[in-house]
């Protein structure tokens, strides 16, 4: 791995593709950063840290259509920034699971499925972006989060379970 | 439904959350203005993104022996 990651960045074309990732996007990480953070040195620590999570996984982000590498760039951002929140604050919420859950009860369509998972307590969310479109393994998920694989492996089980029986009991055509 | 399926489905929910959730900022928000401080870090990346990165992730030898 290190050995690729030597040869893909040290290349050339590599670098220039990093160069124009790095130019069409920062400003719009530094805009997520921002928001989620409010105090600029915070948001400069959170995109850093994000440009180091894309250096990192770079194969997989030269190979991720345009439109999509913007989300998957914020999905990074907000997750580095929201990381750096909860190390000021020093607390780990309690996240309730079930409140979300709870109310599920009426019927929805792909809209509301969509608001429903953006409303998902923080580490639920974070843990299924990391899995589902970043592709991190379960350990990776794990050390960057700061909780056992254990609770990656309940937090993608209980997503994918919501996902299913809102899928079933709503019969979305898709 | 299989499993692909429904991860597959997962990866266009979340997907959409995030452009439901993040377009007005994306959209609407002045932009993004780094401190000379950072402006200066972002040249040495650009300049040698893997070396920039070994750095950033280098874990001091000292810690490397009390965790082995």
């Amino acid at each position: 791995m290190l050995i690729y990651l030597i040869s893909l960045v040290n290349d050339e074309n590599e670098r220039e593709k990093f160069t124009a990732i790095y130019r069409q996007y920062h400003n719009q990480m530094g805009k997520v950063a921002l928001r989620v953070l409010a105090e600029q040195k915070d948001a400069e620590d959170a995109v850093q840290n994000a440009w180091i999570q894309v250096i990192k996984h770079f194969q997989k982000v030269s190979e991720i259509p345009g439109e999509e590498l913007l989300f998957w760039l914020i999905s990074i951002t907000k997750n580095e920034a929201l990381m750096i929140l909860r190390t000021k604050r020093n607390t780990t919420s309690f996240e309730e699971w079930d409140s979300v859950t709870e109310a599920t009860n009426g019927t929805l369509d792909y809209q509301e499925l969509v608001a429903l998972f953006a409303k998902l307590p923080t580490t639920y969310r974070a843990t299924l972006e990391m899995k589902f479109l970043l592709q991190y393994t379960d350990h990776e998920i794990s050390q960057h989060l700061g909780i056992s694989e254990t609770a990656v492996s309940t937090r993608v089980s209980r997503g994918r379970s919501l996902l299913r029986d809102l899928v079933i009991k709503e019969g979305l055509l898709l | 439904m299989t499993e692909d399926d429904l991860d597959g489905l997962m990866h266009h929910v979340l997907m959409d959350a995030l452009r439901m959730e993040w377009s007005d900022t994306l959209n609407a928000a002045p932009s993004f203005v780094a401190s000379r401080r950072f402006q200066a870090q972002v040249r040495t990346m650009l300049a040698d993104p893997f070396a920039w990165y070994r750095k950033k992730t280098l874990v001091p030898s000292g810690k490397k022996r009390f965790e082995t």
